[in-house]
């Protein structure tokens, strides 16, 4: 996060995170098309259309006094490319972990946030984070998987997590998710929808 | 002879030149094809291919058309990535394009090649361009197609790839990241403008300038090219951090030291990459008039003053008097 005094903003860095072909690129391009900004957002992709290195985009809002503006990245989900995922992570200050609802994804699901807690260690627990169940409109019945993996990541350790169902293709719960991250990021902050 | 074999002789050739430790062949979404070094794991493969192809891809995003190259500079040596390219490929082309619909084919094959540090790799690189016409050559004529998996590797096909690649033994590295934050006063920010304002004045020709700190946000920012957006600017900056990040990852993996530099060359521009400790200084420069050497002798001084303004601003931070409520207001998101 950085304070800029000479352009009054602040701007934050929003990552989502999650395993290969859960919906992050979807739900980031659910988001800006909300926003209206399709055009704002570009991809580093690979020749078959996933995710190579990451998207990034830029949404600004504007406060009283100052401007906020989020940076807004999706990482790799590919393990192949699982190199390049902790340069996308650096100074993040809010994450929305994009898992897959639908049953028999549990361990790919684990396997990303294992990853994500590695790579943090104990301060992962400090960051905002939202769990978005994505596809959760695929399961016939409430996913097992879901719980489990509640049960598994310890839950409780964190000082700011959320659950979230989200189905990105329609844009149901994505812009919840996104909200209820600038909440946990500034808990003094009033968010009204328009 | 089989494909890999025949690379292989001529990643061979290049290994022979004086000053060049290691040539790997990759596609371009970072599948590794055939390397003439030797290496210390299979991770270590596929992290220098992804690592690689991701900085590769970002140059291509950056320069798009006119890529000619990129060179990563540490202490310890240079590593220099560039696609493909030659103009008697173009009949190969296209049959590449009818065979396996893959167009923009300049690009669709890199090659990294680690060297020492005293060596000038524009120099091999003319040395090596018989070899990688030939490499070229074979790779279109083979009619193979070198995608990676939508997810995955299976281990039958990690087994295929790496058999062509010399391993040693295994070697784990541990990367911790962090959160971040960075307050930057008005007096901090106009200095950063000033020094912006007076490279501009020693380089005329520059295209844009900023300086971006850890996470990718932009701390000063300059644009003189009219075809530039400020919100283009947002991206390369994010870009730029990124391809500075994994360039470092990259450095350590194939030579063990930091990234202080990268430099993009295309046709019409040269541009540069420089590390601060967790920060960058990025410049594009039009090619026409400016010298790369001339460029190189200026940059020290002013990275220097910029570095030391990251400094102060990073001493001096109080986030307990900022009233986000007040900044803020009721947030509106529409």
């Amino acid at each position: 996060m950085i304070f800029d005094y000479q352009n009054k903003t602040i701007s934050i860095k929003v990552v989502y995170y999650g395993p290969a072909m859960s919906g992050k690129t979807t739900t980031l391009k659910f988001l800006f098309s909300y926003f209206n900004k399709e055009e704002e957002l570009e991809s580093i992709e690979n020749t078959m259309g996933r995710t190579l290195f990451f998207d990034f985009g830029v949404l600004q809002f504007s406060g009283s006094e100052w401007n906020l503006k989020f940076l807004l990245y999706s990482a790799t989900g590919q393990d192949f490319y699982a190199v390049t995922r902790p340069s996308t992570l650096t100074g993040v200050d809010g994450i929305i972990f994009v898992a897959d609802s639908q049953n028999d994804y549990l361990e790919y699901n684990l396997k990303s946030w294992n990853e994500l807690k590695s790579l943090f260690g104990l301060e992962l627990y400090e960051i905002p984070i939202i769990i978005a169940f994505n596809k959760y409109d695929l399961n016939q019945i409430e996913s097992s998987d879901e719980k489990n993996f509640i049960e598994k990541i310890e839950i409780n350790k964190f000082e700011y997590i959320n659950i979230e169902k989200t189905i990105a293709l329609t844009g149901k719960g994505v812009i919840n998710s996104f909200k209820k991250l600038i909440a946990f990021i500034f808990p003094q902050l009033t968010v009204i929808s328009n | 002879m089989d494909l890999k074999e025949k690379i292989k002789i001529h990643l061979d050739q290049i290994k022979l030149l004086k000053g060049v430790e290691n040539a790997v062949l990759s596609q371009r979404d970072g599948n590794p094809i055939q390397s003439s070094g030797v290496w210390f794991s299979k991770d270590e493969i596929f992290n220098v291919c992804s690592a690689t192809s991701a900085i590769f891809n970002v140059g291509t995003h950056l320069h798009p058309n006119d890529l000619k190259y990129i060179l990563i500079e540490g202490n310890k040596g240079k590593i220099l990535i560039a696609p493909l390219v030659n103009s008697i490929h173009q009949s190969l082309n296209k049959i590449l394009e009818q065979q396996m619909n893959i167009k923009e084919n300049n690009n669709e094959f890199f090659i990294a090649i680690t060297a020492q540090p005293n060596v000038n790799l524009g120099g091999i690189f003319l040395q090596t361009n018989e070899c990688l016409k030939k490499i070229k050559t074979s790779l279109i004529t083979s009619g193979e197609s070198f995608k990676p998996p939508l997810i995955q590797f299976s281990n039958q096909k990690i087994q295929n790839i790496i058999q062509g690649f010399n391993l040693k033994d295994n070697e784990e590295i541990n990367l911790k990241i962090s959160p971040f934050s960075l307050s930057f006063s008005e007096k901090v920010a106009l200095e950063l403008k000033n020094v912006l304002n007076d490279f501009y004045l020693m380089i005329p020709e520059l295209n844009f300038a900023f300086i971006t700190i850890e996470g990718g946000f932009i701390a000063s920012k300059m644009l003189k090219n009219n075809n530039i957006t400020y919100n283009s600017l947002d991206k390369i900056s994010a870009m730029s951090y990124s391809v500075f990040q994994t360039a470092n990852r990259c450095s350590w993996l194939l030579k063990k030291m930091s990234t202080e530099n990268i430099l993009f060359e295309s046709e019409n521009s040269f541009q540069f990459i420089n590390g601060l400790g967790k920060a960058i200084f990025s410049t594009e420069i039009e090619k026409s008039k400016q010298k790369l050497g001339l460029i190189r002798l200026i940059m020290p001084q002013f990275l220097k003053k910029i570095n030391n303004l990251i400094k102060t601003a990073s001493e001096i931070q109080d986030f307990k008097n900022i009233d986000i409520k007040k900044l803020l207001g009721n947030l509106i998101i529409k």
